[in-house]
């Protein structure tokens, strides 16, 4: 069963992808947010519309980092559902009720990728902005959030056909 | 009024008797596992595939009916 071998294959790679990934996307992010807390106005070079010189202080650094913190989280979810899907996927277990209900909690933490995406770089501008003349409130939609919901929504209709073709499955397996 | 209770038995086991035939040589005439076929001998199965009935009407040289029974629950 070729396609069977292919998938086993390339879900063996792509399982220490999303491993590696999980693992290292948390950790990016928590170097990020110690050089944040302890340079503050460093912050300032990636929120433009943060007019500059406005000071940054210690704790509104902690926040907008805490922010990035949670918003990774979500993602790192997802790649832990990949992890578990892979897994499953490299050992041959291919359609089973158990692998849709993965699927199913990637596409609902992709969702909340897209919507972290939009809310948590307008909080971050807003905690950034706290001590200019005016405070900003910047939301922004792009390419990236809106491939995210796609991908959200495809990861779920997709859960939902595997629930069904595994019901199918466990139905035909008491056939003799 | 309910209609009666209608349930289907496996009669193989009469048949493998009939036949003088052991289930591990049916189960090989036929392609299929012996532990399957303990499972369809003892009823513990959702169904049985056409091919599968013909493949155990063939080796035995019976009809559906001779291994398939219906049964109304009292």
């Amino acid at each position: 069963m070729p396609e069977r071998l292919r998938l086993q294959r390339l879900s063996g790679a792509l399982y220490w992808v999303a491993l590696g990934l999980s693992v290292l996307l948390p950790v990016i992010i928590l170097i990020y947010a110690g050089k944040a807390v302890t340079d503050p106005a460093s912050l300032l070079s990636r929120a433009p519309s943060v007019p500059a010189g406005t000071v940054v202080t210690s704790a509104q650094a902690g926040l907008v980092s805490a922010l990035a913190l949670v918003a990774v989280l979500p993602m790192v979810a997802a790649l832990r559902g990949m992890v578990r899907l892979f897994d499953n996927y490299r050992a041959g277990e291919v359609l089973n009720v158990q692998n849709s209900a993965t699927i199913l909690r990637i596409g609902r933490n992709l969702l909340l990728v897209a919507l972290f995406a939009v809310l948590v770089p307008t909080l971050q501008t807003l905690v950034l902005s706290w001590n200019a003349p005016q405070k900003i409130l910047a939301i922004g939609l792009d390419g990236g959030t809106l491939g995210f919901l796609v991908t959200a929504g495809l990861l779920t209709v997709i859960g939902w056909a595997l629930r069904e073709a595994a019901q199918v499955k466990a139905e035909n397996e008491g056939f003799i | 009024m309910q209609s009666p209770t209608v349930h289907i038995v496996v009669r193989l086991d009469v048949m493998l008797a009939r036949r003088k035939m052991r289930s591990r040589d049916l189960a090989e005439r036929i392609g299929i596992t012996e532990q399957n076929l303990s499972l369809l001998k003892s009823g513990k199965v959702k169904g049985i595939r056409f091919e599968t009935l013909a493949s155990i009407c063939a080796a035995l040289d019976c009809q559906p009916g001779d291994i398939l029974e219906a049964v109304t629950d009292a």
